[in-house]
């Protein structure tokens, strides 16, 4: 629990968070190129489920991975409430993951971050990909009411099964 | 730095990032001095690169200069004979600029030392290499002691294809308009009853060709590769879907497009057929390039994304069946058919009465026309097609049949092999049809067509699309016309060929050109006839039975009497391998059938009275 609010400014980490099955997520938003509430997304026949898509965003066309998928959860239909955040190219090439719902930029202090990697409550991985899903998971943060739980984006597409 | 804002494709961004850096960093190890050297040069002390970028002309530019020591030609030289890259004389030839391209050639780097900086491995050659792949081009200009540039030239056009847009279940796909051959749609019993099941594979006869048909739906929804037991269970469930329809008499219409992809041939049965489309190819995401079926994707005019099929990956991913096994039986009995002079028409209407028949080889290409987009100027109509005006032809304007009645939309067909754009206008198209009728010119007989046969049960007008477009537009031809001699030495021509269409089609241009004709079906037959009448010229077919086109000629030029006689050999290819050996056995000329102009232009050049040689 955190007494005192303020960081070190070395510390310090924006994060821009958002929820997916009733959890917050959040990732380092200078990772993040823009969130865009564009749905329309046209399947991709053949590709592995965690890819959700193409979409159109100003003529580019982007990749969609589906980060509930990804996380394990089951898919969802999407609503009004449905976003894709668009990673920048350092992250991964035109590409972006579809959330359930945005939630606003938090202010993170680095050095607080649980390293929740190792102490994976004993779930063997058994091949790359779920090892790259349990890689996506880099921690655990409190925030004052609920739990966000911090992945790096820079992993997402190395976490689908090709 | 400047053109920070100039736009470029993605793709093309991403090929320059790595040869950019390289660039770069050969300026700060190869091109810049120590500050020492450029203070004792009279240089400022740290180097400067300069970056631009910007369109021109279709392309864009990027320039990299720098100044620092510049290129030494003579290093270049010497590194170039060191490696024998080049020869001394090679050398002597080129010009600075030639000698700066050597540079890009691989391994050659003319630093003493090679840094970890630049000497990753990337060379200039593959930077080359890189920027070419795009379609581009790169230049290196450079003045020892004062600097050096780099000059990079891309193309802004992408790669657009031409497709055909067609759609399952709610979303569209693309397929490229090199893979289609034609579309067909088959309606209700049709449906069931047309297609077939060989080998537990589905197949349509289309004209005597086998095609395995590939359903796309299904294709879609089997990620992996089908094995014969999905074919197996893909076909049952249809062919008892298709059962159970014809049984309940449901009115249905079913539509699929012939693909082909190198020697593969196939249908591949869609929801729906939606146009044609150029669409810009966007390559797939790395994540899903492995995926066969798909070539690329690309944005649809409403914004959405459709994925544009790669049809060899299709054929792969459906194992498509060999079909070549059952086709020999249908192909052999095609070959027996052959002396029956089979011909593919088009059957059509026009007025309400008359049906048509047009060779379909013939056709290029049937466009649809709402009535309300055709334009008259005088007494002409017309209508705009791909941007270019097309004239038309009304069929009951030049010959004497029945008009056609007031629709809002009608169809053109826009003939080959005629240089001036236009179409004959028809109400509607009623089939295709394999015929091996032979044309009636005596029961009815009209100038502008072929004459007459039974198709169908119902009396059928061929037309002569040439001699139609030529009696409506007589002007277009009267170039070719002035060649030709004067009535008044009428020459007479011997056609020698043994295909009926052929025979009437050819003796009908030249008839119409003013040459008496007499035919023979085959060389032994024109042989016969040569003696006892005269000929100006001979116009013959290579392959006929009994006696061909080459023993044919041989046996005339053996013959004192017929040495001379100008031949012209008519074929219904154009191979170079036949050409020649048409001029060894003694043709004069050579021409396609199907090129009337070319054919006319050619006996015209033929008959000319030959300028005397002075003994």
């Amino acid at each position: 629990m955190k007494t005192n609010k303020t960081i070190d400014v070395q510390d310090r980490r924006q994060y821009c968070t958002f929820w997916l099955a009733d959890r917050l997520f959040g990732v380092d938003i200078l990772d993040v190129k823009e969130i865009n509430p564009e749905v329309s997304i046209t399947p991709i026949f053949h590709a592995p489920p965690e890819v959700e898509g193409y979409v159109n965003i100003r003529g580019q066309i982007h990749l969609v991975l589906n980060l509930r998928f990804l996380m394990g959860f089951s898919k969802k239909d999407l609503d009004k409430s449905s976003r894709i955040v668009l990673l920048k190219s350092r992250v991964g090439e035109s590409f972006g993951v579809l959330i359930d719902r945005i939630s606003d930029v938090r202010e993170v202090d680095e050095s607080k971050i649980e390293d929740r990697r190792n102490t994976d409550r004993g779930v063997s991985a058994t091949n790359d990909s779920d090892k790259r899903k349990h890689e996506l998971a880099t921690g655990v943060y409190q925030l004052q009411k609920e739990l966000l739980v911090v992945l790096n984006a820079k992993n997402f597409l190395g976490a689908v099964k090709t | 730095m400047t053109g920070n804002e100039v736009e470029v494709d993605k793709t093309i961004l991403e090929m320059l990032a790595d040869p950019l850096i390289h660039i770069i960093r050969n300026c700060c190890d190869h091109g810049i001095e120590s500050s020492e050297t450029r203070k004792q040069k009279g240089k400022a002390s740290s180097g400067t690169i300069e970056v631009y970028a910007y369109h021109e002309a279709g392309h864009i530019i990027i320039k990299v200069v720098d100044d620092g020591k510049g290129i030494d030609t003579e290093v270049i030289k010497s590194k170039a004979l060191e490696r024998g890259l080049k020869s001394e004389a090679e050398l002597a030839q080129m010009n600075e600029k030639d000698l700066f391209a050597l540079l890009m050639l691989p391994g050659f780097s003319t630093a003493q030392q090679l840094s970890d900086v630049s000497g990753r491995g990337v060379g200039m050659d593959v930077v080359k290499t890189s920027i070419e792949s795009f379609n581009g081009t790169t230049e290196i200009d450079s003045t020892p002691g004062v600097g050096t540039s780099l000059r990079l030239s891309l193309p802004l056009t992408l790669a657009i294809i031409p497709c055909l847009i067609v759609s399952v279940g709610d979303y569209r796909y693309a397929i490229p308009q090199v893979n289609l051959v034609e579309l067909v749609r088959l309606y209700d019993e049709d449906v069931y009853k047309r297609i077939e099941c060989a080998a537990n594979q589905e197949v349509y006869r289309l004209r005597n060709h086998l095609l395995p048909m590939v359903r796309l739906k299904e294709v879609l929804s089997h990620p992996h590769v089908f094995s014969e037991k999905d074919i197996a269970e893909v076909t049952e469930r249809y062919q008892k879907q298709a059962k159970e329809s014809a049984e309940s008499h449901k009115k249905q219409s079913l539509i699929f497009a012939v693909l082909k992809v190198g020697s593969k041939r196939f249908g591949l049965i869609l929801d729906n057929v939606i146009g044609t489309e150029e669409i810009v190819v966007k390559p797939m995401h790395q994540v899903v390039k492995k995926l066969d079926i798909y070539s690329g994707a690309t944005v649809m005019g409403d914004g959405k994304v459709a994925l544009i099929l790669d049809i060899d990956g299709i054929a792969k991913h459906s194992q498509i069946q060999d079909v070549s096994g059952l086709e020999h039986e249908s192909q052999e009995k095609e070959k027996n058919k052959s002396q029956d002079e089979t011909q593919t028409v088009l059957l059509f209407k026009s007025g309400e009465q008359e049906q048509f028949a047009v060779s379909l080889p013939l056709i290029r290409r049937i466009e649809r026309i709402p009535v309300s987009r055709i334009e008259k100027i005088g007494n002409r109509e017309f209508v705009t097609i791909d941007g270019v005006s097309t004239r038309i032809l009304r069929i009951h304007e030049h010959l004497n049949v029945s008009p056609c009645p007031p629709q809002d939309i009608m169809l053109l067909l826009l003939p080959k092999h005629i240089k001036r754009p236009v179409g004959i206008l028809i109400s509607s198209v009623i089939d295709v049809v394999e015929i091996n009728a032979l044309l009636n010119d005596k029961t009815y007989m009209e100038d502008g067509l072929l004459g007459t046969a039974l198709v169908k049960e119902k009396m059928t007008l061929f037309m002569d699309i040439y001699r139609f477009i030529e009696k409506a537009e007589p002007d277009w031809f009267l170039e070719r016309k002035r060649k030709t001699p004067s009535p008044v030495e009428q020459k007479s021509i011997l056609l020698v060929e043994d295909t009926v269409f052929f025979r009437h089609l050819v003796k009908g241009y030249l008839e119409a050109d003013g040459y008496l004709v007499e035919t023979a079906e085959n060389g032994k037959k024109a042989l016969e006839m040569l003696q006892f009448n005269k000929f100006d010229l001979i116009v013959s077919d290579i392959q006929m039975p009994v006696m061909n086109g080459w023993e044919f000629m041989t046996a005339i030029r053996a013959d004192e009497e017929f040495k001379d006689i100008p031949a012209l050999a008519l074929t219904a290819l154009d191979n170079d391998s036949d050409r020649e050996r048409a001029f060894e056995v003694g043709f004069n000329a050579y021409e396609r059938k199907i090129e009337r102009e070319q054919l006319l232009a050619s006996i015209a050049r033929l008959l000319q009275p030959k300028i005397l040689k002075s003994a």
